[in-house]
């Protein structure tokens, strides 16, 4: 799809870093104020047609002729001409619990294949330069008119750009166990000319804040269900504890994947080992979540989404892997979507560009999150309008 | 507090210690104290001309053979494998280096050298993973080493041909055809006169006199012939050493900031680094990294005029900052959030460590934000102090540092400790070398002053916690921990 093509779904507003404040308290429900997002980076560049195969179309088999996957291996999906890649299995069975979903061919017209690029891009929502220094998430949370001053947490090693909060409403934690013992001084015994001093202190007290909530959180239930033992595992563990334990925090991001450790998404190399590993840690992951929200009364409020720098190319290249592409696949999950595989087949033989040509753009999944999800005023927030994606039930 | 005339106070030689070097060490304290601010800031300027070289690592000492070289008809898969057996020797040889260098700042009795070096690397920026060969980031924090307290100018001209920036900006092999635009940005942001102080057409006049330059092996020495010429640099380059390739050189004349002239790589840069433009950046750069509060400017301005008075001497610019009142002002006190380097090895000074090796100061630097050869992309944007608590949570990490240096377990990443009981702490040998005196009090309060955190740590507070551990290794490394966990140890 081109840009023109596109245009039917946007219409652009001029881009608003900070939005106008919103009503957190929606028309008179008191669940929807629990809604939560959980927001995946696959990090990499995730290949989707290995993921969701689709098995009858020669041309995906004469362009992987070693890396494709065997159609008798695969998953089978009830009436789709489309399986699963079998490391998936967990993901799978989510499926038909009507739990989990797929979004096919997402992404953007003159889609960037520059990680740097594509992740700031997928991150704060736009596609202009410059680009903003907020994410689409962090504009949601700072226009939040909520008392709560944290709204959402990255677990990881580095701040996710998507929950860049101009007004510091999201926070990162990259070591669970550094927040214990953190001690804060007695407001009484504060006073102090050092003016640094006193923004330490302040620090010191909204780390203590959270780290009450950490601290909280290990009451929960996650070491009863088979989080894989893995940062990605742990990260979503917390989630689950967080999320069981609490209810005011409302967003959190985590990846899967790593440039420094084990595999990432960008599968230039061994994409089917990469694979393997990183869909079955996937699939555990999210089912392990499942289960324990499910549990805990909390799977119908709870939203995932997944995202990547970008699909890959169709062609597999000489070292077993792919190189970078355009669209690709969103995998979505929680209590109230709408399960099962979205949109049509793609159209390989047709590529314009060696890669998966986009027909969903991912602002119109991100709008469907904030308006139809989290009751914002999406257009404010994603500087433009576009039609929501159907991907609640 | 008021510019002294003499170091009577001894709070004022401690601020003057805390700002130019690493902590207020007794040997540095007795080197200061009674001389007027002139002459002290002179023998540590004098004390730094004895400075020795980091250790060479063996991997620096060999000529360097590229690892991942690409030869004709060479499958895509055996490339990918050199590549990746290449970066993570690269990752290991960046690891000693960051260990080597750690125990440099540590033990140097050059403190002020070591600090300005890591202003300047700072600056730079660089990344051993754009880099690579060690034997380059090795000879780059040698070559800042080295210039770091002679002129601005002839520093920044020595990093026009550090085979480690030529690397890392990209400008090896930059031919007139297709001028590095982005290094030549990067270059004028970064080094030069700071983010968006230039114009298109300086970005454009640098990036044609890059040109030029090709990292290869010195002439005489053999190379593989049967190399492929396609594909990226890191698979062709043969060597480290800039060589000028006049054929690739743009010939024409440049004009950077209104001058013209047929400048090449370093000519240019020395050219603009003559200029107030970037007087006017190395102002902002020094202020910021000595912690000074210049909210008219003035600190600023004398820096700026101290600097074209003299072509860019750094030890000029150094006796400048500490003559100006707003060094020692009331409001410049304790002002300084300390960069997580400067935490860990005035740590080290102030209790005797005389070696990180076997610490996992690696992983602690990574939380804290600060990779020693793992500097952001955007240089001194993201390195100045104000970064050091953003995200705010980077606090956590930084008070991990008395568990660092006890080389007690701490669990990095989101998986929790489940250790439990860690049982009795075995500490190293420097704890049990910790005075121990007859009173507890006196011997917290002893290391609370070695220490030397901002005032308003509570000694009996953190009294009230040792009692329960009595016994001497026990007390100091309670104490230890307490205060590299405060807010009061931050600062500077």
């Amino acid at each position: 799809m081109n840009r023109r093509n596109f245009l039917h779904t946007a219409a652009l507003l001029p881009f608003v870093a900070n939005p106008i404040a919103w009503a957190d308290l929606p028309k008179g429900s008191t669940s929807r104020r629990a809604r939560r997002v959980v927001l995946i980076r696959l990090a990499g560049g995730n290949d989707g047609l290995n993921a969701l195969v689709p098995y009858r179309d020669d041309f995906y088999y004469r362009n992987r002729p070693n890396i494709a996957i065997p159609a008798n291996t695969l998953l089978t999906l009830d009436g789709r001409d489309q399986g699963l890649n079998p490391a998936l299995a967990s993901f799978k069975e989510l499926m038909e619990e009507g739990w989990a979903g797929l979004i096919q061919n997402v992404g953007y017209p003159n889609a960037s294949r520059s990680h740097r690029r594509a992740t700031e891009i997928w991150s704060t929502g736009t596609d202009l330069r410059p680009s903003p220094e907020t994410g689409w998430l962090g504009r949601w949370a700072d226009a939040s008119t909520t008392p709560d001053q944290i709204l959402g947490f990255t677990l990881g090693q580095a701040p996710a750009r998507a929950f860049a909060s101009a007004a510091s409403r999201t926070e990162l934690v990259s070591s669970p166990d550094t927040l214990r013992n953190i001690q804060i001084t007695n407001p009484k015994k504060e006073q102090t000319t050092v003016a640094k001093l006193a923004t330490l202190r302040q620090i010191e007290r909204r780390i203590y804040e959270y780290a009450g909530l950490f601290e909280q959180a290990r009451s929960g239930s996650g070491h009863r269900f088979d989080y894989p033992d893995t940062e990605f595992g742990a990260a979503m563990r917390w989630i689950g504890d967080i999320i069981e334990t609490q209810a005011n925090t409302r967003i959190f991001h985590t990846t899967l994947g790593s440039f420094e450790n084990g595999f990432s998404f960008d599968t230039h190399l061994d994409q089917l080992q990469a694979h393997q590993s990183l869909y079955g840690e996937f699939g555990q992951g999210l089912s392990a979540l499942a289960k324990h929200l499910q549990k805990a009364g909390s799977w119908q409020d709870t939203l995932v989404l997944t995202y990547s720098d970008f699909g890959r190319l169709i062609a597999e290249n000489k070292s077993g892997g792919t190189e970078h592409g355009d669209a690709g696949l969103m995998f979505i999950a929680g209590g109230s979507i709408a399960a099962g595989v979205h949109g049509q087949l793609p159209d390989l033989a047709g590529s314009t560009n060696g890669g998966i040509n986009p027909l969903v753009d991912f602002r119109q999944v991100f709008t469907a999150v904030l308006d139809r999800w989290l009751d914002a005023p999406a257009p404010e927030i994603m500087g433009g309008v576009y039609s929501p994606y159907p991907l609640l039930a | 507090m008021a510019k002294p005339q003499k170091l009577t106070d001894p709070e004022h030689s401690k601020h003057l210690l805390r700002r130019l070097t690493f902590s207020a060490t007794n040997k540095l304290f007795h080197h200061v104290e009674n001389a007027s601010v002139l002459a002290a800031t002179r023998s540590l300027i004098d004390l730094s001309g004895t400075a020795t070289t980091l250790p060479t690592p063996a991997f620096a000492e060999q000529p360097w053979t590229n690892p991942a070289l690409r030869f004709k008809n060479m499958s895509a898969a055996v490339l990918a494998q050199k590549d990746q057996l290449a970066r993570q020797r690269y990752k290991e040889e960046a690891s000693q280096l960051e260990q080597e260098w750690l125990d440099q700042l540590v033990t140097s009795s050059t403190p002020l050298r070591e600090s300005m070096s890591l202003f300047f690397h700072t600056t730079f920026g660089g990344s051993y993973k754009t880099i690579g060969p060690g034997k380059a980031v090795y000879a780059h924090i040698e070559l800042v080493r080295r210039y770091a307290l002679s002129t601005i100018p002839k520093l920044l001209e020595a990093m026009a041909l550090s085979p480690a920036m030529l690397i890392q900006h990209g400008y090896d092999e930059s031919r007139r055809e297709l001028p590095p635009y982005y290094a030549a940005e990067k270059v004028l942001a970064q080094w030069l006169v700071g983010p968006g102080n230039y114009s298109n057409s300086d970005v454009e006049n640098l990036a044609r006199s890059l040109t030029g330059w090709v990292l290869e092996a010195p002439p005489g020495a053999t190379v593989p012939d049967n190399l492929d010429s396609k594909g990226a640099r890191r698979n062709r380059r043969t060597g480290l050493m800039p060589i000028f390739h006049s054929e690739y050189f743009d010939n024409g004349e440049k004009t950077l900031f209104g001058h013209t002239g047929n400048f090449n790589a370093p000519q240019a840069i020395k050219k603009i680094a003559t200029l107030p433009q970037c007087a006017s950046w190395y102002a902002d750069l020094l202020t910021d990294y000595f912690g000074i509060h210049d909210p008219n400017g003035a600190a600023s301005q004398s820096l700026i005029d101290a600097y074209l008075r003299s072509q860019g001497d750094i030890p000029t610019l150094i006796e400048t900052l500490t003559s100006c009142k707003e060094f020692w002002s009331e409001s410049s006190r304790w002002n300084l959030i300390k960069s997580p380097v400067h935490l860990v090895v005035g740590a080290c000074q102030a209790l005797g460590i005389t070696s990180v090796q076997g610490l996992d100061l690696e992983s602690w630097l990574q939380a804290c934000g600060q990779s020693l050869l793992d500097s952001p992309n955007r240089g001194a944007q993201s390195w100045t102090s104000s970064a050091w608590l953003k995200p705010s949570g980077r606090l956590t990490a930084r008070y991990k540092l008395g568990d660092i240096l006890l080389a007690q377990p701490v669990s990095w990443g989101m998986r929790a400790n489940k250790t439990g009981d860690l049982g009795r702490p075995n500490f190293p040998a420097w704890v049990h070398r910790l005075p121990v005196g007859e009173e507890t009090h006196q011997v917290v309060a002893d290391l609370v002053h070695t220490l030397d955190p901002a005032p308003g740590l509570n000694v009996e507070n953190i009294l009230d916690t040792v009692n329960q551990r009595p016994t001497a290794p026990d007390v100091s490394a309670n104490v230890i921990r307490q205060v590299l966990a405060s807010a009061e140890y931050q600062l500077a």
